[in-house]
């Protein structure tokens, strides 16, 4: 063997130990030996001053082709949110681990009385949590119960109710999904009201599911309110958010709805202008629709005819938005959509004056919504 | 002799490494100014206050070619003289090699391995500069290009999937902060990392005879400022202004909750190796700016044997630089006025006394 090659035997034995080394971590945990979390209820125990959390875990244990992975909860309690964490390590052998839980349920006392922005820091400050984690406000009386499984479930709660937030924006429209790094930047910023999806357990069939029921109202961290789905739906159309939702219209007389609209594409502006120093914002709304049921056979063939579906569809936007807003101006106080931010972004100076009383201002906004309908197809038949 | 003619880089080799060195600690800090939306303004009124300082830097190429910042000082400022300065700017070459591996540490130890001890970290950083830098310039060069590559693939990509999001309402309202804040801002910028390419001078026998300087420090400034401007916009598009403002590492948070498609999720593991890449090419520079610094100083024949021992000091140093995470963020604050005298002062004063130098010297033949 010349030097070469035995230059070359060298290079590739000491390539193969350094990767021996280097693949190791310094404190390593095998699959088995970890805990992993995919849902977290917090709630807090006023009588002793406790959070009082739950976990849902993966149970890789009984996991097979047949049932596939199941969810499990352990229970723990703590002084704040990561003792709780740590606490629930007695009662297990391994350790949580929180590389990819998905949602996040706060119970409505805490979210109410002790605001959210508290409970978000550690998983945000946690390097191990995920940012992009679903944060979510239990209606019911504890959070624990939202994500405890119920008899013949299949699938972990919390992987499944992370589905359906997400897919919610998509399909209704009635539950406004948002992420935790979004939650704290929207929070901090200037006196704005964010939404959150709200949970609720119903019974479904032969069980009881958690299922998602419109909005929860967060004024400056805390809970304020709640909007049911058909008012979520509205004010997420208001901030052009909605990916798909249905609007039904009843136009003959009938006893139910006759007619409804597939929204393909929402759009929104918000735009505002000072008259006699009061301040006007207006909001235009823009929704692409295809007429999806039409059960009293309207001859959409005809043009006036489709003009006044447009119509009809346009003044029920018009109507329900407007209603939304004035319940978040007068009921709440809550900037949902972001009119202060707007005043804030485009005219800093005026902001400045103004943004001390804004809570003042906010409710007495004079409001104009204009939507408009725009009919694609009625689908495969006339 | 034959050995120094060949340790020499190219013009795009240059180009490349300036830039990567300026990107290293700056791409894991983030360039987080505290002045949310207006970070732009101080990012690009930065570049424009560091033009002059740029082609200062290039004149005292031109003036001495071959020739480093140490054996410059020598000439101009006789032999104690020059031997101090040495003496100056290879500490300041040292203590930023132990900056940034501090930086490093600090990062990895809170992102991914909250329980290792940083020591370990900053050994195996360490060892690779090292390496690295008792090889020659012109290796450097070719890892510059080879790397350069990979850290603008990954930035277009994050990039390109943060455009669809951004809306001109993330930027506005324009200069909310007042002037004097957003001034002091760029200053931070000019000195941290603009300026700091100071150490190249430090190494400057390196560059081919035949590359204009001034261009390949206006190249690479130009580079930079794209790099910074599109991680400024990514962060912010993404992450959201509050979020930017409170996180020590808002590029791997960015990089976390990234989703492309569906398939391209978590890609903080990417996006570490970007950083670590810009980082070693930081610190490699600067302990063969700091082992030339000692060669000169001890007039050694080569700069080799200085290189581990420049780099064993760093580590040292690197460890008992601060006690906490936060002391090194308080830092920059102060790091403008602790790198003026380096990055300004001296290379000022070489420069007007090298002019001085080189006229009396062109005029004397004449006579």
């Amino acid at each position: 063997m010349n030097k070469r090659s035995a230059r070359k035997a060298c290079f590739l034995l000491l390539s193969i130990i350094i990767c021996l080394y280097l693949t190791g971590c310094w404190n390593y945990r095998g699959l088995d030996q970890m805990n992993i979390v995919v849902g977290i209820a917090v709630d807090f125990n006023k009588a002793e001053n406790l959070y009082d959390l739950s976990f849902e875990v993966a149970s890789l244990a009984g996991a097979n082709k047949e049932s596939g992975i199941v969810g499990r909860i352990i229970n723990a309690q703590g002084k704040t949110i990561f003792d709780a964490i740590r606490n629930a390590k007695r009662k297990e052998a391994d350790k949580l681990f929180f590389g990819s839980p998905h949602v996040l349920v706060i119970n409505k006392y805490l979210a109410s009385e002790m605001g959210i922005l508290g409970v978000i820091d550690f998983f945000l400050r946690d390097g191990e949590g995920r940012e992009s984690m679903c944060v979510a406000i239990s209606q019911e009386e504890t959070a624990a119960i939202i994500i405890e499984s119920t008899e013949g479930a299949i699938e972990m709660v919390s992987v499944n109710l992370h589905e359906i937030m997400r897919e919610e924006k998509n399909i209704m429209g009635s539950a406004a999904q948002m992420e935790m790094y979004k939650i704290f930047s929207e929070l901090s910023s200037k006196k704005r009201s964010v939404l959150l999806p709200a949970l609720r357990k119903v019974k479904n069939g032969d069980s009881i599911v958690s299922e998602a029921n419109g909005s929860a109202i967060i004024k400056e961290d805390k809970l304020v309110g709640f909007l049911n789905p058909d008012q979520s739906k509205y004010a997420l159309m208001a901030q052009g958010e909605l990916k798909s939702s249905i609007i039904t219209l009843g136009l003959t007389h009938n006893l139910a709805n006759d007619i409804s609209l597939e929204i393909f594409k929402n759009k929104a502006k918000k735009s505002y202008k000072i008259e006699d120093g009061k301040i006007k914002v207006k909001i235009e709304v823009e929704n692409h629709v295809a007429v999806s049921e039409n059960q009293s056979f309207i001859n959409l063939k005809d043009e006036k005819e489709v003009e006044k579906v447009e119509k009809a569809a346009e003044e029920k936007i018009n109507k329900n938005i407007q209603s939304v807003v004035s319940t978040m101006q007068e009921r709440y106080n809550a900037d949902v959509f972001g009119f202060g931010e707007m005043i804030y972004k485009r005219d800093l100076k005026f902001w400045e004056e103004i943004s001390e009383r804004w809570d003042e201002i906010y409710p007495t906004l004079e409001v104009e919504v204009k939507s408009k309908v725009k009919i694609r197809n009625t689908a495969l038949i006339m | 002799m034959k050995n120094t003619k060949k340790n020499t880089v190219t013009f795009r080799e240059g180009i490349l490494s300036v830039t990567l060195f300026a990107y290293g600690s700056s791409a894991v800090m983030g360039i987080n100014l505290r002045i949310e939306q207006d970070a732009w303004i101080a990012i690009l009124a930065a570049a424009v206050i560091t033009i002059p300082f740029f082609l200062i830097y290039s004149r005292i190429i031109v003036l001495f070619r071959e020739k480093n910042l140490y054996e410059i000082s020598e000439i101009l400022l006789g032999k104690i003289g020059g031997k101090i300065v040495s003496a100056l700017l290879t500490w300041y070459c040292i203590h930023l090699a132990a900056l940034v591996i501090r930086n490093f540490s600090e990062f990895i130890q809170i992102s991914s391995m909250p329980e290792t001890p940083q020591i370990p970290i900053a050994i195996i950083l360490m060892l690779t500069s090292a390496y690295l830098a008792s090889s020659n310039m012109r290796s450097v060069g070719k890892w510059s290009v080879v790397c350069i590559f990979i850290i603008f693939f990954l930035m277009i990509f994050t990039f390109a999937a943060s455009i669809k999001h951004f809306k001109i309402d993330d930027i506005l309202p324009i200069m909310e902060y007042p002037l004097k804040k957003i001034v002091m801002s760029s200053i931070l910028v000019v000195s941290f990392p603009y300026l700091e390419t100071v150490v190249f001078l430090c190494i400057g026998e390196t560059l081919k005879k035949d590359c204009k300087p001034h261009r390949v420090h206006l190249y690479s400034l130009s580079l930079m400022v794209i790099m910074f401007l599109m991680v400024f916009f990514r962060n912010i598009t993404l992450l959201g202004r509050k979020m930017m403002e409170i996180s020590y590492y808002p590029s791997y948070l960015t990089a976390r909750i990234i989703e492309v498609g569906g398939f391209a999720t978590r890609m903080e593991g990417s996006i570490s190796l970007n950083f670590l890449i810009g980082g070693i090419t930081k610190i490699v520079v600067c302990i063969m700016a700091a082992a030339n610094g000692l060669k000169s100083i001890f007039n050694f024949a080569n700069y080799r044997t200085m290189v581990l021992p420049s780099a064993l000091f760093a580590l040292a140093l690197s460890t008992i630089l601060y006690s906490n995470t936060m002391e090194m963020y308080n830092f920059i604050k102060y790091y403008a006025i602790y790198a003026m005298p380096f990055q300004i002062v001296i290379p000022i004063i070489l420069w007007i006394a090298g002019e001085i130098y080189t006229r009396k010297k062109n005029k004397a033949p004449l006579n």
